[in-house]
């Protein structure tokens, strides 16, 4: 094998399955998965990743996971319980596997391989040792000495899966290489799950083996004859002189039953018939199956069989195509410039013919399509960061004594893969503050009248062209007291000041704020909620916190949809135009000239109050104003005002372009364009620009309150409540 | 893959010709049932099947049972090497009458079982 070329898809596909496994062995583990499927899942990852490692000569990686998958295999056949030990070890084992894949990146893969193998050697003696040995490898089980079967010939026990055939896995196929192994002195077939004529399907695989199979042959000879079947099918191998106790769990385990079953290993000349009545006597003495584990019989005759969900699972998987990163962000690019292009090419068309403009009027169609193509390629589902965050809670709430349940909800909502790993460490932080401080000890709830079981809520969806992500817990909420002391001790509140909920709640973001009493190595320091806030703001997002003392708190992100290309509606203001993103206009209206004159910046929009902004005034554009104004009412999370501008001049798809260093910390832009004239139109900052107007409103409310109470104690000069709005 | 033709169109026999695998076992199938369903008994030569496999060894056991179901006998009268090479290593040569490896017979006539299969 050339090992000077780096098994770049081996080490992702690998890491594909680990993290499959992962998922599995935690759905497992939350009861979101019945048993079996969680187990098979694991046994065909290990296998895969077992077999590929083969192919290259990675006997390191080999070896341990043919250790994980013996253990896999016995908590199939219900040797050793599936608990949440047992999930605990497996996952533990799965990260040793994914360090040593690790290693398979670099140059000196070989000597990492084998320094790292080291780190392994605890969990190698954890998965030999745990639930009872393989019976080739421990011959004095719990049977006494002398009671071993007397035939010298190992004995294996078999069902097919079903869909052996449809697979191309024909059983003689395997009794043929049997035989080239060794002696094969018997072989019982056996055909219970054939159904009557009607219902029998010709291509489905009904049979069974009881055989017997004569060589001086190791356990692994024997297994690698079933090496293709053995994770579909039940595979159970006796050595020579296996002790009785060890057919006693055949039988018991025996999907025809024990009277069929003890029946064939007579006929097949396992056991002699003293032998057999020492069996019956034995029966106290075989280990009980775990009512939750599958028996192997059981998944012969189980419709659908769980490796077959997983199997047209991994099918749709096989349907990607890996693409590298750089090549989207190309792509993206051109199709940037593709509508700029377009959208001159449209204008220039205004003037020609009708011809012309039918054929432009269908290319615009056309690239709006490849446009929206190109994005769909970044997207992907949020669902996968989420995914991750089960072994999070997982980990977490076993290291802090907390039982929680997490509730995925929208895992469908798609996002630009570039604002996945933006989103995920401000996530992490909001998921570890809430095990750590948001829900209590399992005593404390139950002590509160809540259910122990603790719950975590993470949701995402769309809303007006952002995407929003919420992290709910059921837990103590925060304590607005402890904050607002906090915050006048900290100097960002007045004493004696009254702010609402909500101004409060954000302060919680200030760095270094933390109400915490005690500082945990997972949170308390206070570094954290500012950075999620600044991650945020990065994105020309927001973050929004609310809650309830005792019933929980819910922390929202906000972000943009994409940061590529927009849907604009454009505006103009003077000789300038600005882009509103699209997404975030409700309406237009007239502004009536009667409006105009009054002093206040607001307007009444069938009855709401809507805060007016001008776009002139705001950015000090020259000339005077149209006589006929225009309003642009935009809305972001929840609130809503209303953009002054001269003219409407329409809807716009049109790339953004970054700023520019100098430009970036520009109060009320986020951004730039270029039309298809070749101007460069500013794109609107319709958040900043909503936060803004409502803070202005806040205040002005505040301030008029203030000199009612005045004006209430006596006719007194008060200076006029004009709040201009600032921009700085 | 071939389609069998009765060399020999007698009621309550028959004998497929080519290859009797997975791919034609849906086929076969019928054809094996609508047999049963016709005559008082039934004789499968199969000399002349070059290829067999698992879904083929499993008809026949299908038919045994079925027949068995029907009271109806029912017998293997000749097989090819190929036919026999499987059901040997299935230890099943001996399920379906003794006259499974010996030469064609003229005429089906009924055999008891020596193995259950039911």
């Amino acid at each position: 094998m050339n090992q000077a070329l780096a098994p770049t898809t081996f080490v992702a596909e690998s890491r594909d399955l680990l993290r499959e496994m992962e998922e599995a062995l935690l759905a497992l583990a939350d009861g979101r998965a019945r048993r079996e499927d969680g187990v098979n899942a694991a046994f065909r990852a290990m296998h895969t990743i077992k077999g590929s490692a083969g192919v290259f000569g990675f006997d390191t990686i080999v070896d341990f996971a043919h250790a994980m998958e013996d253990l896999i295999a016995q908590a199939r056949a219900g040797q050793v319980a599936i608990d949440a030990g047992l999930v605990a070890l497996l996952l533990a084992c799965a990260d040793h596997v994914g360090r040593l894949i690790d290693c398979l990146e670099h140059d000196d893969r070989l000597q990492r391989l084998h320094d790292a193998d080291a780190g392994g050697d605890g969990l190698r003696r954890q998965l030999a040792s745990y639930g009872e040995p393989a019976p080739a490898t421990d011959a004095a089980r719990a049977a006494p000495p002398g009671t071993g079967a007397r035939t010298d010939c190992w004995h294996v026990s078999v069902r097919f899966h079903p869909d052996s055939l449809r697979h191309g896995m024909d059983p003689v196929s395997i009794l043929r290489y049997l035989s080239t192994l060794g002696d094969v002195r018997s072989v019982v077939p056996l055909f219970d799950t054939m159904p009557a004529a009607t219902e029998m399907d010709p291509e489905t695989c009904y049979v069974g083996l009881e055989l017997q199979l004569a060589g001086s042959l190791t356990e692994q000879d024997v297994e690698k004859a079933f090496e293709f079947v053995r994770e579909d099918s039940s595979v159970r191998i006796l050595p020579p002189h296996a002790p009785l106790a060890s057919y006693a769990e055949l039988v018991a385990c025996a999907p025809e039953g024990p009277q069929l079953a003890t029946q064939r290993l007579l006929e097949c000349g396992a056991l002699d018939v003293d032998e057999l009545a020492a069996l019956t006597a034995l029966d106290a003495a075989a280990p009980t199956v775990d009512a939750g584990s599958s028996t192997p019989g059981a998944q012969a005759t189980e419709t659908p069989h769980p490796a077959g969900d997983g199997g047209s699972a991994r099918a749709a998987a096989g349907r990607a195509v890996r693409v590298h990163a750089g090549k989207l962000d190309d792509l993206i690019d051109l199709v940037g410039e593709l509508v700029i292009a377009s959208a001159g090419v449209s204008l220039c068309a205004q003037a020609g013919d009708t011809e012309l403009r039918e054929a432009t009027s269908g290319m615009s169609r056309l690239v709006e399509q490849v446009r929206d193509a190109a994005l769909a390629l970044r997207m992907v589902p949020v669902g996968e960061t989420f995914a991750r965050f089960r072994r999070v809670v997982h980990d977490l709430g076993r290291e802090l004594g907390k039982d929680v349940d997490l509730v995925i909800s929208g895992a469908e909502t798609e996002l630009d893969k570039s604002m996945v790993e933006k989103l995920s460490d401000p996530l992490m932080h909001l998921v570890r503050n809430a095990l750590d401080h948001g829900i209590e000890p399992p005593a404390q709830r139950l002590a509160r009248g809540k259910p122990a079981r603790g719950r975590l809520h993470l949701d995402a969806y769309h809303e007006s062209g952002s995407i929003v992500i919420a992290v709910s817990d059921d837990g103590a909420g925060l304590d607005r007291d402890r904050i607002l002391a906090r915050a006048i001790e900290r100097g960002h509140v007045a004493a004696g000041a009254a702010p609402g909920d909500r101004e409060l709640l954000q302060l919680v973001m200030e760095p270094g704020f933390s109400t915490a009493a005690e500082v945990t190595s997972i949170s308390g320091r206070g570094m954290g909620m500012d950075v999620v806030r600044r991650n945020l703001d990065a994105l020309r997002g927001s973050v929004t916190i609310d809650s309830t003392p005792g019933q929980g708190t819910s922390v929202a992100l906000r972000a943009p949809l994409t940061l590529a290309i927009i849907d604009g509606f454009l505006v103009g203001v003077g000789r300038a135009t600005f882009v509103v993103p699209l997404d975030m206009v409700v309406e237009c209206l007239e502004l009536g000239t009667h409006a105009r004159d009054g002093a206040a910046g607001y307007v009444n929009l069938r009855g709401q109050v809507l805060p007016l902004l001008r776009l002139r005034d705001l950015f000090d554009v020259g000339g005077q104003p149209a006589r006929r104004e225009n309003i642009v009412v935009v809305q972001y999370a929840g609130q809503q005002a209303g953009l002054v501008v001269d003219s409407l001049m329409g809807e716009f798809q049109t790339v953004i372009k970054p700023l520019g260093k100098l430009f970036e910390r520009l109060a009320g832009i986020s951004g730039s364009t270029i039309l298809g004239t070749g101007e460069v139109a500013l794109i609107v900052d319709v958040p900043g620009l909503v936060a803004k107007v409502q803070q202005r409103a806040g205040a002005d409310r505040a301030a008029s309150e203030h000199n009612e109470a005045r004006e209430s104690e006596g006719p007194q000069a008060s200076a006029s409540p004009l709040a201009a709005s600032t921009f700085h | 893959m071939t389609i069998g033709i009765d060399t020999d169109p007698s009621p309550g026999r028959l004998a497929p010709q080519g290859a009797l695998t997975i791919y034609e076992a849906a086929g076969f199938k019928e054809r094996l049932l609508s047999a049963l369903v016709a005559a008082p008994c039934l004789a499968i030569d199969l000399a002349g099947i070059d290829e067999f496999d698992t879904a083929g060894a499993q008809l026949l056991v299908l038919a045994a049972r079925e027949a068995a179901r029907a009271g109806k006998p029912i017998e293997l009268v000749a097989c090819s090497a190929t036919v026999q090479e499987v059901l040997q290593r299935y230890g099943l040569e001996r399920a379906f009458g003794p006259g499974a490896t010996a030469q064609a017979r003229p005429a089906p006539h009924p055999l008891p079982h020596e193995r259950s299969l039911a």
